[in-house]
């Protein structure tokens, strides 16, 4: 799958030129570009200690321990590589919209693990297929998109599989991009706190302002009762304000808990989405 | 109160059902997909089930339907309300305008009272709507015949005005024949009851009876006169007081148009007075005025004219009964001349002869041996005792016959112009009418068979037929105003004109020896003016009265002496028959839960376009 297919050349052009920023530090083995808390093979000093049997004997500040009579070892700041989890919602609820917000989601998703990649971050997939590879390097960009394009549609059951990512990603850096549209959504966003959480929340603008009338069953794909409803100009208004209080309800419990909110209608440019809006909010820098 | 059309409750059974099970059955909704369910959940209004039936929920649509669906079916069942009125299917309507029906009651004329009944019988309690209007006055009309046009019953309504007199007669008897041949006719009559019937009338349907009016407080002109004396002229003013306390008013008499006389009476309840004035003989016209407020204004005015000069020429051949030139001789204005004579006479009295041809004018016959072309005569009567009709007539007045006796007369068959005044035998022994111009009285006995001419009545029977035989029968005050006015005239006028009391000359037409002034609306004195064929012109006039004096006695009957089939002896007065049916405020209360309905259901559209009105109208208003 090449990265065109899912991006296209603006976007790519585009996102050669930004960056992830990172708020706090990875645990990696691996190098990467990202300070890391613990003391590695980096040139930055950052500590002596004493020398212990089985430590590189070429970290060994001889000046000090000349001075001091005994073996001092220098310590540099570790440049690990980040571990950057992407969770694309596959739910039926995903498969809707015009444009569709799965296909919106594929795209940010991509876009992102181009970033992280391209950062020399670690990138794990969470599709629902069984496994999530780690990717490496901006080489392994075909294989992020041919992963987010095959991500098989999976039930409604979005809090088991942020749980499921909280127990490999606890510490790490997740993104989890899904319309949230299930009564468990504040559970599932529970799951996760442990981890450095975003959460793109990608909505369609049939579902922003729907165009219903007269007499309707509402069935979706998500295994829910349909619904009978009288859809007139006061059942959309009361859409409306539902629709308004649960994004208001969203928002904060995001706020609330240090997850980085970012809405994405489905219709959305992911060229500004990206190039604007998340460099306004401090997500990626040029 | 009642159903007129009950099945139409069974329609409750076909409509109520299906709208309940619209309620029960689930509304077939068309499918919308979404992408999820999610945030429509607090809109649902009902939790959406598979079995096509659900449990009846309370909800106002159903009930607005179904009383709207109720509403609906009670109006066709066409409720009514028994009110006073009638209930049949076809109303003959008999409206009586007389000139008594100009008498001012507390809320109007009387006349404004009938309309207004006879509007409130069509409108509330005619089921089928179909009306025969005839309407009693100046002459018997029908304008309006089994018609359901209420516009057009209210324009003839309208158009009634209170003239003439009260003779119901002939109206019961139309109105009779219009019931026996029609089923479901019903017959009212809207009047204040004082009104001349048919005699031993039995009425083939329910015959229902409106009394109009409460005042009977009336003073009255009832009779003015005046009379050639041998220096000079009478004038009789003869009141009559018909209410129930004395009244105190002021007479003022008019002769030429200038107020001659004028005097306080007092006049006891129930009583007569009559005033004489001697006037002199140059008086040509005279007018009484009672002056002062009651119930009926048209009779405190009467008019009155000199009788013409000039004697009435009555032929009687020779040898007739001696009593009947002396008692010829005692009355003014009469010369008695032969049928020989040069001048035509005026009446020619045929006392048992029938000469061929017969001569002209009008004529008496006394005992007519054979048959002319008026009348039949078939045979005789042996001893026949009479008895007078008890239709009123001039010819009758202040005559009784009933004393007089018979021996022998001959046996009558008249035509159809004669009225019978008096019969003995079944046949008539004293006739009278008006054919083909000509006058006509016939006796059926010889004064000789009888002791007729040895009664009192017979000077004043005799009189009475020169009266109504006479050129100027109609002279004096008799005529009526509203009646078509029949002036008599010599067979020698070749041309007339009428003056009427506005002013108004008119040429009339001269037909069979008398002419015909149709239109005597305006009461007062019409003048005439005759010229003959041997270019001699005579002139006189005659006093057109508003209202007969019977009109006068205004206080209005409970109750009218109409025989019903069913046995009843009187008129049904005000029973409450009539059916005032109700579908008009069912259909209102049907409209009214319409809109209701409609309410019902838009009402979250309408919140919102008042809300959108609301912030457009904030967000113009300037800051």
């Amino acid at each position: 799958m090449s990265a065109t297919a899912l991006l296209d050349a603006g976007l790519l052009r585009l996102l050669d030129r930004l960056a992830l920023t990172g708020r706090r530090a990875p645990a990696a083995a691996a190098g990467g570009e990202h300070r890391s808390a613990r003391r590695g093979q980096s040139v930055e000093f950052a500590d002596v200690r004493p020398y212990a049997p089985g430590d590189d004997i070429r970290h060994i500040d001889w000046s000090l321990s000349a001075r001091s009579g005994r073996l001092f070892l220098r310590l540099f700041v570790a440049e690990e590589e980040r571990d950057v989890h992407l969770l694309l919602d596959t739910s039926p609820s995903m498969a809707w919209g015009l444009p569709e917000k799965l296909g919106q989601a594929r795209r940010a998703l991509a876009g992102w693990g181009l970033l992280a990649l391209a950062q020399r971050d670690r990138v794990l997939v969470h599709t629902g297929a069984a496994g999530s590879l780690p990717l490496r390097g901006r080489g392994a960009f075909p294989a992020l998109a041919e992963a987010l394009q095959r991500a098989p549609a999976r039930p409604a059951d979005l809090p088991a599989r942020c749980r499921a990512l909280a127990a490999v990603a606890r510490g790490r850096s997740a993104v989890v991009c899904s319309d949230l549209l299930d009564e468990r959504w504040r559970d599932a966003l529970l799951a996760l706190t442990q981890v450095d959480l975003t959460v793109v929340h990608v909505l369609a603008p049939q579902e922003l302002a729907p165009e219903l009338s007269g007499d309707l069953r509402l069935v979706d794909d998500e295994g829910s009762a349909p619904l009978d409803i009288t859809c007139d100009a006061d059942a959309l208004r009361r859409y409306r304000a539902r629709l308004a209080a649960w994004l208001d309800d969203v928002r904060q419990h995001c706020r609330e808990r240090g997850i980085t909110y970012l809405p994405l209608g489905s219709e959305h440019s992911l060229e500004r989405w990206f190039g604007d809006d998340l460099v306004r909010a401090g997500i990626v820098r040029s | 109160m009642g159903l007129l059309a009950p099945a139409a409750l069974l329609a409750a059974a076909a409509v109520l059902p299906p709208i309940i099970a619209l309620y029960m059955l689930r509304m077939r909704r068309r499918e919308q997909r979404v992408s999820s369910t999610f945030l429509w959940r607090d809109l649902a209004r009902e939790p959406v089930a598979q079995t096509p039936w659900q449990r009846l929920r309370q909800h106002p649509l159903l009930w607005l339907q179904l009383a709207v669906a109720l509403a609906l079916v009670f109006a066709l069942a066409r409720p009514w309300l028994a009110v006073p009125g009638v209930a049949g299917e076809h109303l003959i309507l008999i409206l009586d305008h007389s000139a008594s029906m100009a008498v001012v009651e507390a809320d109007g004329t009387r006349l404004a009272l009938a309309q207004r009944q006879a509007r409130d019988l069509v409108d509330q309690g005619l089921i089928g709507g179909r009306v025969t209007l005839i309407t009693v006055g100046d002459a018997l009309r029908i304008p309006l015949t089994d018609s359901s046009d209420r516009r057009a019953l209210r324009a003839a309504l309208d158009a009634l005005q209170p003239i003439g007199g009260s003779d119901l007669r002939q109206a019961l008897t139309v109105a009779a024949a219009l019931a026996a041949r029609e089923r479901g006719s019903e017959i009212a009559i809207i009047s204040d009851g004082n009104v001349r019937l048919p005699d031993a009338f039995v009425a083939p349907v329910a015959t229902r009876y409106f009394p109009i009016g409460a005042r009977a407080d009336n003073a009255a002109i009832v009779a003015l006169a005046l009379d050639p004396g041998a220096t000079g002229q009478q004038a009789y003013v003869q009141l009559q007081n018909h209410g129930r306390q004395a009244v105190a008013r002021r007479l003022e008499l008019w002769c030429d148009g200038r107020l001659t006389r004028a005097i306080d009476v007092t006049i006891d309840a129930g009583a007569e007075h009559v005033e004489r004035f001697e006037l002199d003989l140059t008086v040509a016209t005279i007018e009484a005025r009672l002056v002062g407020d009651d119930a009926l204004a048209l009779d405190d005015r009467a008019w009155a004219s000199a009788r013409p000069r000039g004697a009435t020429l009555v032929a009687v051949q020779p040898g007739t009964d001696p009593y009947l030139p002396t008692a010829l001789a005692l009355l003014d204005g009469v010369e008695v001349v032969t049928p020989d004579a040069a001048v035509p006479a005026d009446i020619t009295i045929l006392d048992g002869v029938v000469p061929d041809p017969l001569p002209a004018g009008h004529l008496v016959f006394i005992a007519p041996p054979r048959a002319t072309e008026w009348f039949s005569v078939t045979g005789t009567l042996e001893f026949p005792p009479i008895r007078t009709s008890t239709e009123p007539s001039p010819l009758l007045q202040h005559v009784a016959l009933g004393e007089v006796s018979v021996l022998r007369a001959v046996r009558i068959v008249p035509g159809a112009w004669a009225q019978v005044l008096a019969t003995g035998d079944g046949a008539p022994l004293l006739l009278a009418g008006e054919s083909a111009g000509r006058r006509i009285v016939v006796l059926a006995f010889a004064l000789a068979d009888s002791d007729l001419p040895l009664q009192i009545a017979f000077p004043v029977l005799l009189a009475n037929i020169i009266d109504a035989l006479a050129p100027d029968a109609a002279g004096g005050s008799g005529a009526i105003s509203g009646m078509p006015l029949r002036v008599p005239l010599r067979s020698d006028v070749v041309a007339l004109d009428v003056t009427t009391p506005d002013g108004t000359i008119r040429p009339l037409r001269i037909d069979a020896g008398a002419a015909l002034v149709g239109d005597t609306r305006l009461p007062g004195i019409y003048r005439f003016a005759a010229q003959r064929s041997d270019g001699a012109r005579d002139a006189w006039s005659i006093a057109v009265n508003p209202v007969d004096a019977g009109e006068s006695q205004v206080g209005p009957q409970a109750t009218l002496p109409i025989g019903q089939v069913g046995g009843l002896g009187s008129a049904i007065t005000r029973a409450a028959v009539g059916r005032a049916e109700w579908w008009a405020p069912l259909a209102a209360l049907v409209l009214l839960l319409v809109l209701l309905e409609w309410l019902v259901t838009y009402r979250g559209a309408l919140a919102g376009w008042w809300a959108t009105l609301r912030d457009g109208v904030r967000a113009w208003r300037p800051r």
